[in-house]
């Protein structure tokens, strides 16, 4: 379970409190304007970028390194950042190699593993070519690969689908929700489409206007 | 935020800057000092505050002479690119000459030029216009190759339609200039000429060695000659402060940091298309040949030393000394590779070394030999001479690598905090990967440079028992076969480290 409660910075907008519990099996959409501060709260939330005062837990454990290697978490960020130096394939095994539990496996079954993920999300083609090589739908989608590939109990995407054009927009979407259907940790994810809340969601969360200053996401709309 | 913990960061840092502040600063404040207690009017005459000014507008003359001499070049040679179409990706041959002359060792162009001036028996092959050239040589085709090359990034990312559209409207070649090749130019001067004009201002060998005598000296060849000859406190110290304060002010008022980065890189956008203006490539080919010409005399002469039965007696006479400069090069490489290695780590811009670019061979040489230390036998020298030499290209090769280390997008450092990476496995997978090859290249060039080393190597050092003491005493005592020979290995050596380089580069890339 997902609990939170803590002061955050949004860079202009001034210091937002938010607070909430989400259970296993919590498929939850924030829905808000751009610049509103989602990414900053998403990040804050685990752990990522440091927050004014408060905590958030997993399984009443705080979000730390030790916690974090254990493979908990899944983040996809906005601007899906694939390191330059390694090809696609890499950059989807290097969080097998650093994870502590798949640290065992040999490095042929990490690839391996890679390899099947691609080929379901029909990107196999992609696998030795360079970061630099990609186009933005391109990148975005194995960004998002990247964050699946080791079944993180706790899954956060921020804007997973903003690059892609609207056929595979739809395709990539029906893919996840298949992958997704096996997920039983929280998933949390911004959009700003109402159809990948409909898809994905069972609850929905919309930021508050500019004045508030509270986050209450006791208060998310169960759909 | 990274999963190298801000406390790593900052303790890096603070190391680097105490290394830094141990071996260069101190002993300067020392000295300082030590100078400052010795002032007396005896020394202090009129006549000397007038060699000291001379000398100063002499440093600030050339080097201005020498910015606006390749920035006439690198517009002109943006304007062919422009209008004749020669595409720079195809010409790996010129790329590799413009880095080539740009790593060489100041030295050793200077002493190669000074070689020309000789085999064609100028009268006066040193002066003003020998120092400029030697600037022009080593830095024009490199800062208009960056040119060229960023008008044709420009052209491919941003206005590939933007030329068609000013020729649609009729526009005349002088207007085309006016409104599109001026502008681009103007931002690119500003990115490189403080920092070339910074470079020439404090350029030591070459003013050293094609000066026509004392009434063309800079600060620092003044100061070189004070710590040697004079040896008057109350002068030294007025040319340090007089250095000092010329050097910070430059370095405040105009130094950005000056990326060699893009030399290396392959445009992967550009097109490949071949090259469109066959007179074009004539014309680069000739330019580049004209900028090898020292090289290639000093190559013709070395094939008739060939055929000469001395050269045995030239390749024993050089093995001391060219494998004490290769040694030099050797353990400036590591030491570069080793700190560089350390600027990934460290967490921000120190200004303690970030304006320790103002301090040039001269005053470490002197903070050096003021605390006593002396070479007491070869290798001692050895070390002495490559860590003094790195120490001076430090500040340079800090700043090109913490300009790297700070583009690295920030999701990065997130994405392995994420992952609960461990800062050994973020900087063993990460960092040191992204670094590798600029770590590789710019320790390269710091060995290239500590190959040519000379002001150093001139006190630590017996006559001739490096390189270019061995090229510079031959050239002094008119042995052209001896001298060519050595400046012929020399450029042979410095050729192996920029191909290594650059293979490195293009292998990394494939």
């Amino acid at each position: 379970m997902l609990k939170f409660d803590f002061h955050f910075d949004v860079p202009h907008k001034g210091t937002l409190q938010a607070h909430g519990q989400l259970e296993f099996g919590t498929k939850l959409a924030i829905l808000g304007p751009s610049g509103c501060g989602k990414s900053t709260f998403l990040k804050a939330l685990a752990g990522l970028s440091p927050k004014r005062s408060g905590e958030s837990t997993w399984l009443d454990q705080n979000f730390n390194q030790e916690l974090l290697n254990e493979g908990v978490l899944g983040f996809c960020f906005q601007s899906s950042p694939l390191f330059s130096h390694i090809t696609v394939l890499e950059n989807l095994t290097l969080p097998l190699e650093s994870l502590k539990k798949y640290r065992p496996l040999s490095s042929e079954l990490k690839k391996q593993r890679a390899q099947e993920l691609l080929l379901r999300a029909g990107l196999s083609d992609l696998a030795n070519r360079f970061p630099h090589d990609l186009s933005g739908g391109e990148k975005k989608r194995v960004s998002l690969l990247r964050s699946l590939i080791f079944k993180a109990p706790l899954l956060i995407l921020d804007e997973p689908f903003s690059d892609l054009d609207e056929e595979n927009r739809r395709l990539f979407k029906k893919w996840l929700c298949e992958i997704l259907l096996d997920h039983k940790g929280v998933l949390i994810f911004v959009t700003h489409h109402e159809s990948d809340i409909q898809d994905l969601a069972n609850l929905r969360f919309d930021w508050p206007s500019n004045k508030e200053t509270v986050l209450d996401f006791s208060k998310a709309k169960k759909l | 935020m990274e999963p190298l913990s801000s406390q790593t960061r900052k303790t890096t840092d603070a190391f680097l800057s105490i290394f830094y502040f141990t071996v260069i600063w101190l002993p300067l404040i020392y000295t300082f000092i030590y100078l400052s207690l010795q002032i007396s009017s005896e020394t202090l005459t009129p006549s000397f505050f007038y060699l000291l000014a001379r000398s100063s507008l002499f440093g600030i003359f050339q080097a201005s002479l020498s910015i606006l001499l390749i920035g006439a070049f690198s517009f002109a040679f943006g304007y062919l690119n422009i209008f004749y179409k020669f595409n720079l990706s195809s010409q790996k041959a010129i790329s590799f000459i413009a880095l080539f002359l740009f790593s060489l060792s100041p030295t050793i162009a200077a002493l190669s030029l000074l070689n020309l001036g000789n085999f064609f028996k100028l009268s006066s092959a040193q002066g003003l216009s020998w120092i400029v050239a030697c600037h022009f040589m080593m830095n024009a085709l490199f800062v208009s190759f960056l040119f060229a090359k960023r008008l044709e990034r420009f052209q491919s990312s941003h206005s590939h339609e933007l030329i068609p559209l000013l020729k649609s409207l009729g526009t005349s070649k002088r207007k085309f200039i006016h409104v599109y090749l001026w502008p681009i130019f103007k931002n690119d001067f500003f990115s490189w000429a403080p920092q070339i004009f910074l470079w020439c201002f404090s350029s030591f060998a070459p003013v050293l060695l094609l000066s026509e005598g004392p009434h063309q000296s800079t600060p620092e060849i003044l100061f070189y000659y004070s710590i040697l000859n004079d040896r008057s406190g109350a002068r030294i110290f007025c040319i340090l402060l007089l250095n000092l304060f010329l050097g910070f002010f430059l370095n405040r008022s105009f130094a950005k940091p000056f990326s060699i980065q893009e030399s290396f890189q392959n445009n992967n956008s550009l097109n490949s298309q071949q090259l469109q203006n066959s007179k074009a490539s004539y014309f680069l080919i000739l330019m580049s040949l004209f900028f090898f010409l020292p090289f290639l005399l000093a190559l013709l002469q070395t094939t008739s030393v060939i055929s000469n039965p001395k050269i045995l007696f030239f390749f024993q006479e050089l093995l001391t000394p060219l494998s004490t400069s290769f040694s030099i090069s050797f353990c400036c490489f590591l030491l570069s590779f080793f700190v560089g290695f350390l600027c990934v780590i460290a967490k921000q811009d120190s200004p303690l070394i970030q304006y320790s670019n103002i301090l040039s061979p001269p005053f470490i040489l002197f903070a050096w030999l003021e605390l006593g230390i002396r070479s007491e036998n070869h290798l001692t020298s050895i070390f002495l001479v490559s860590t003094t030499s790195f120490l001076s290209i430090f500040p340079w090769l800090y700043r090109q690598i913490k300009t790297q280390r700070d583009q690295l997008p920030t999701e990065w450092g997130l994405y392995c905090l994420s992952l609960g990476m461990t800062p050994f496995t973020y900087f063993r997978k990460i960092l040191f990967p992204q670094h590798k090859n600029t770590l590789f290249k710019l320790a390269g060039v710091s060995s290239l440079w500590a190959f040519g080393e000379y002001a150093f190597s001139k006190v630590f050092f017996e006559k001739s028992e490096t390189l270019p003491l061995y090229i510079d005493e031959n050239l002094r005592r008119y042995n052209f076969d001896a001298s060519s020979f050595g400046i012929s290995l020399a450029y042979l050596g410095s050729f192996l480290i920029v191909f290594l380089i650059l293979k490195s580069e293009r292998s990394s890339l494939c």
